[in-house]
C-alpha cells in the first residue's frame, strides 16, 4: 500500500512536473496569443459597442453599431455581396486547380522539380509585387492577355476598369497563386497506397473510376483542409483590390462602381480612411461569426463525406 | 530587468531631444536636401531638427494615436480640420500675432489654413493650378494657332476635333484631340461659375456643374477623348499619352515635376479654356499644409523650424506660398526648358486670381467630404461607364444628402470635437440641411 503510494505520489509529481515544464515550454506562444490575438480580439469586441475613433475615448453606444451596419448601410451589403462572389467563384475553383495540378505534378516526366518550383513561386511572391505585375497583364491596350485575345479577334474587356469584369479579374489572379495548396494535395497523393490502386486495377476498374472512388476519399481530410483554409483566406481578400484598384486615383479603391469594395477592403476604408474604430470593430466581428459559422457549417456537413484512416470520420 | 528596460526605453519617444521633429516626405531627393541644409539653420538658430520621413494619412493617424506623432507634420484639410476640432494641433495665431512671417504669406494660403472656429492650424507649403499641356509640333502641323487666355472652351473642342486622328482608316483613333482625368472636371466646374463653397455640408449639382459633366461625357462620346475608364485601367498614363502623341493635349497640374522632367516632346502650356459669355476664374489650390502637435514640447521652436521649412528649405523653394518669392522664374531656373513653354504665363493668370476658389480637392467640408464621396464616386463611375445619365446622377443626390446628414448627426452626438467646432457644425447643418434631408 505504501509502495502504491508512493508510486502515485511520484507520478503524479512528474506528471505535475512535465505540466509546468509543458507550460513553460508553451509560455512565448500563449504570452504571444493573449497580448497581441486575444487581447486585441477581445478589446475590438469592446469597440465594436462604442463610438471609438482611436484618438478619444470610446463613448459606449450599445448595439448601435450593428443596427447601423444591417439596416442602414447598403455598402456592407454590396462589400458582403462582393465577398461572397469572390469565395462561391475562388473556393471551387482554387481546389479543383490545385488538385489537377498535383496530380499533373506527380506525372514522371523530366524536369519535375524544375515545374513543381514554377508552380509554387507565385505562392511565395508578395501580394503587391503580383497585384502590379496583373495590372500589365490585365491592361487593356498593351496587357498580355487582350493582345491574346486580340489573336482571336477578340476585342478584350477593360478588365479592372469594367464593372462587369473586375472581380472575376481578381479571381483569374487570385488562382495563379495556388501553389500551397497544390503542395498540400501533392503530399496528401503520395500518401494514397499504390496497392489500392493496383487491387482496383485488376478489378476492371478504370482510372475516372479509381480517382472517385479511391483518390477522392483517400485525400478528402486535405480537400477539406483546403477547403477550409481557402474560404477563410478568401473571406479576408484584401490585397489585391486595393493595390489593383487604388492605383486610379485617390480613393478609387474598391471600384469601379464598388465592383471591387470586398468586405475587408470596405473595413480598412471605415477604420483608417474614416477612422471609424467602432463602426469598423463591428464589422470586422461580423466578418468573423460569419467565418466561424461558414466553417463549422462545412465541418458538419463534410463529417460523413470525409475519410480518416483511424475509421472514426473525425 | 534593467537591461531590458532600458532597451524599451530607448525604442520608444523618437523626439529626438531637444530637436523638433519633423515629418517630410520618404523620397530620397527631399530627405538628401534637408539633410544638407538643416545643420546651417541649427547652427544660425540653435533649433535642431530631426527627420521622421513617411507618406499616409493612416500612418500619421495611428502615431497622433498613439501619442507618436512629429512636432511638425503634414495634414490635408480633411484630418486638419479633425486635428484642430479635438485640439491635436496648436492654433498658430498666438505666434503669427507677434511675428512678420505670416505677412510673407499668400492670403489664400493663409485662409486654406484657417478651420472652422477661426484658428490658423496650418501652414500651407505648395500651391498648384491647372492648365493644358500640348504638343506643340502637332499643332504646327495642323495649322492651329497656339491657345491664348481668349480661348474658350468650344475652341478647344474645335482644336481637339482637328486634331483627333484615324491615321490607318481601321475605325479606331490613333490620336484624340484631348484628354482631361475626370478628377480635374472641378478646374472647369470652376471655371464655369459653378459654386464650391468648402463649408458646403452637402453635395450639390448646380446647373453650371451638370453642363461641365455633360461637356465632359461629349468629349468621350465624340470620340475625341479617350474613354477615362480606359486610361486609368492603363494605369494613369496620361503624361505618356502625350509623349507618345496618343493624346495632343492634356489637362494637368502646373506645375507638375513629373511632366516636366519627362515631356521629350515639343510642348508648351495653354491656360484653361473659359466658358463663352463667362469671365475666367483661374485659381490657385493649396490643400492642406504643416501643422504643429499640440502635444510638443517646444512650440516656439517648432514654430521657427516651420518657418525655415516654408521658407528656407532649399527643397521647397522658391514656395509659391511666399509673396516675396519669383515663382515662375525660380522654376525656370530649375527646368530651362519652362522658359519657352508659356508656363510663366499661366502661372501669372493664376496669381491674378490671388484666393480664388476652389481648394481644390476640398469641394466640401471637411466633416463630410468622406460620406459624400463614398457614395457619389460610384455614381460616378457608372455615368463615365455610361450605365446611368446625368438625370440619374442629380436624381440621386437627395438621398446622399440625406445619409450624409444622418452621418454628421452621428459624428457631432459621438466624437471628442470641441463645443466650437460642435455649434459651429450644428448652426451649419441647421442652416445647409436640404429641404427633402431627413
Amino acid at each position: 500500500m505504501g509502495r502504491v503510494s508512493r508510486d502515485g505520489d511520484s507520478r503524479g509529481n512528474a506528471m505535475k512536473s512535465g505540466r509546468w515544464t509543458g507550460l513553460l515550454f508553451v509560455s512565448p506562444w500563449l504570452a504571444g496569443f493573449l497580448l497581441l490575438t486575444a487581447g486585441p480580439m477581445l478589446y475590438s469586441l469592446y469597440l465594436s459597442f462604442t463610438s471609438a475613433s482611436m484618438l478619444s475615448a470610446p463613448v459606449w453606444v450599445g448595439a448601435d453599431n450593428y443596427a447601423a451596419i444591417v439596416s442602414e448601410d447598403p455598402l456592407f451589403w454590396i462589400s458582403l455581396t462582393n465577398t461572397a462572389y469572390y469565395v462561391g467563384v475562388f473556393v471551387p475553383l482554387s481546389v479543383v486547380l490545385s488538385l489537377a495540378l498535383a496530380m499533373l505534378l506527380r506525372a514522371r516526366v523530366r524536369g519535375l522539380r524544375v515545374f513543381r518550383t514554377l508552380f509554387f513561386l507565385p505562392s511565395v511572391t508578395n501580394v503587391v509585387a503580383v497585384a502590379v505585375l496583373w495590372l500589365w497583364i490585365f491592361n487593356p491596350d498593351f496587357g498580355l492577355l487582350n493582345s491574346a485575345l486580340r489573336v482571336f479577334g477578340i476585342d478584350g474587356p477593360l478588365w479592372m476598369q469594367s464593372e462587369e469584369w473586375a472581380k472575376p479579374a481578381l479571381v483569374v489572379m487570385s488562382l495563379w497563386g495556388v501553389g500551397g495548396m497544390t503542395l498540400i494535395f501533392l503530399a496528401a497523393l503520395q500518401g494514397v497506397p499504390a496497392e489500392l490502386h493496383e487491387a482496383a486495377m485488376l478489378d476492371g476498374a478504370g482510372a475516372a473510376r479509381r480517382f472517385f472512388a479511391i483518390t477522392l476519399p483517400m485525400i478528402s481530410p486535405s480537400i477539406l483542409f483546403n477547403t477550409v483554409m481557402s474560404l477563410i483566406g478568401s473571406f479576408q481578400v484584401f490585397t489585391q483590390a486595393f493595390v489593383m484598384t487604388g492605383t486610379v486615383q485617390p480613393g478609387s479603391e474598391g471600384g469601379p462602381n464598388n465592383a471591387t469594395l470586398f468586405y475587408v477592403l470596405y473595413l480598412y476604408k471605415k477604420a483608417f480612411q474614416e477612422f471609424r474604430m467602432g463602426y469598423a470593430s463591428a464589422l470586422a466581428w461580423i466578418l468573423f461569426l460569419l467565418t466561424v459559422g461558414l466553417t463549422w457549417a462545412l465541418l458538419r456537413l463534410s463529417k460523413s463525406r470525409v475519410h480518416y484512416e483511424a475509421g472514426h470520420g473525425r | 530587468m534593467c537591461a531590458v528596460a532600458l532597451l524599451l526605453g530607448g525604442c520608444g519617444g523618437g523626439k529626438g531631444g531637444d530637436a523638433v521633429t519633423y515629418q517630410c516626405g520618404s523620397n530620397a531627393l527631399e530627405i538628401q536636401a534637408l539633410e544638407r541644409d538643416i545643420p546651417a539653420f541649427t547652427k544660425r538658430t540653435g533649433i535642431g531638427i530631426a527627420l521622421n520621413p513617411f507618406n499616409g494619412d493612416e500612418k500619421l493617424y495611428a502615431m497622433v494615436a498613439a501619442g507618436q506623432e512629429p512636432d511638425i507634420f503634414t495634414v490635408n484639410n480633411v484630418l486638419r480640420d479633425r486635428f484642430a476640432s479635438e485640439g491635436r494641433i496648436l492654433d498658430l495665431r498666438p505666434f503669427a500675432e507677434k511675428d512678420p512671417f505670416a505677412d510673407r504669406l499668400l492670403a489664400s494660403a493663409r485662409a486654406d489654413g484657417v478651420s472652422l472656429d477661426g484658428g490658423w492650424y496650418s501652414v500651407s507649403n505648395w500651391a498648384f493650378t491647372v492648365g493644358v499641356y500640348y504638343n506643340r509640333a502637332l499643332f504646327a502641323e495642323a495649322g492651329i494657332a497656339p491657345p491664348d487666355s481668349t480661348w474658350t472652351w468650344d475652341d478647344m473642342v474645335a482644336t481637339a476635333r482637328r486634331l483627333t486622328r484615324d491615321a490607318n482608316g481601321d475605325g479606331k483613333t490613333d490620336r484624340y484631340g484631348v484628354f482631361i482625368g475626370s478628377h480635374f472636371i472641378e478646374a472647369f466646374e470652376q471655371m464655369n461659375h459653378a459654386p464650391l463653397p468648402r463649408e458646403a455640408l452637402f453635395l450639390s449639382l448646380s446647373p453650371e456643374a451638370r453642363d461641365v459633366y455633360v461637356r465632359y461625357l461629349a468629349l468621350m462620346q465624340d470620340g475625341l477623348m479617350p474613354d477615362t475608364r480606359r486610361v486609368q485601367a492603363m494605369g494613369m498614363q496620361a503624361p505618356q499619352m502625350l509623349e507618345n502623341g496618343t493624346v495632343a493635349m492634356l489637362v494637368e497640374a502646373v506645375p507638375n515635376t513629373n511632366l516636366f522632367e519627362t515631356l521629350t516632346i515639343d510642348w508648351a502650356l495653354a491656360p484653361l479654356p473659359r466658358f463663352a459669355g463667362k469671365a475666367p476664374r483661374y485659381f490657385r489650390s493649396h490643400s492642406g499644409g504643416l501643422a504643429i502637435s499640440a502635444r510638443t514640447r517646444h512650440p516656439q521652436r517648432a514654430w521657427e523650424a516651420l518657418k525655415w521649412i516654408v521658407s528656407g528649405a532649399s527643397v521647397y523653394q522658391p514656395n509659391p506660398v511666399l509673396r516675396d518669392a519669383d515663382f515662375a522664374g525660380g522654376w525656370e531656373r530649375k527646368h530651362a526648358r519652362l522658359a519657352a513653354t508659356g508656363f510663366r504665363d499661366v502661372w501669372r493668370l493664376a496669381e491674378q486670381q490671388e484666393g480664388g476658389d476652389p481648394r481644390y480637392f476640398v469641394r466640401f467640408s471637411s466633416f463630410t467630404m468622406a460620406p459624400i464621396l463614398e457614395r457619389f464616386q460610384p455614381l460616378l463611375d457608372r455615368l463615365w461607364s455610361r450605365s446611368i445619365g446625368i438625370d440619374e446622377l442629380a436624381a440621386a443626390v437627395p438621398g446622399i444628402n440625406a445619409r450624409v446628414a444622418k452621418d454628421l448627426e452621428n459624428t457631432l452626438a459621438t466624437s471628442a470635437m470641441k463645443p466650437v467646432f460642435r455649434d459651429a457644425l450644428r448652426r451649419q447643418l441647421a442652416g445647409q440641411r436640404p429641404a427633402d434631408g431627413k
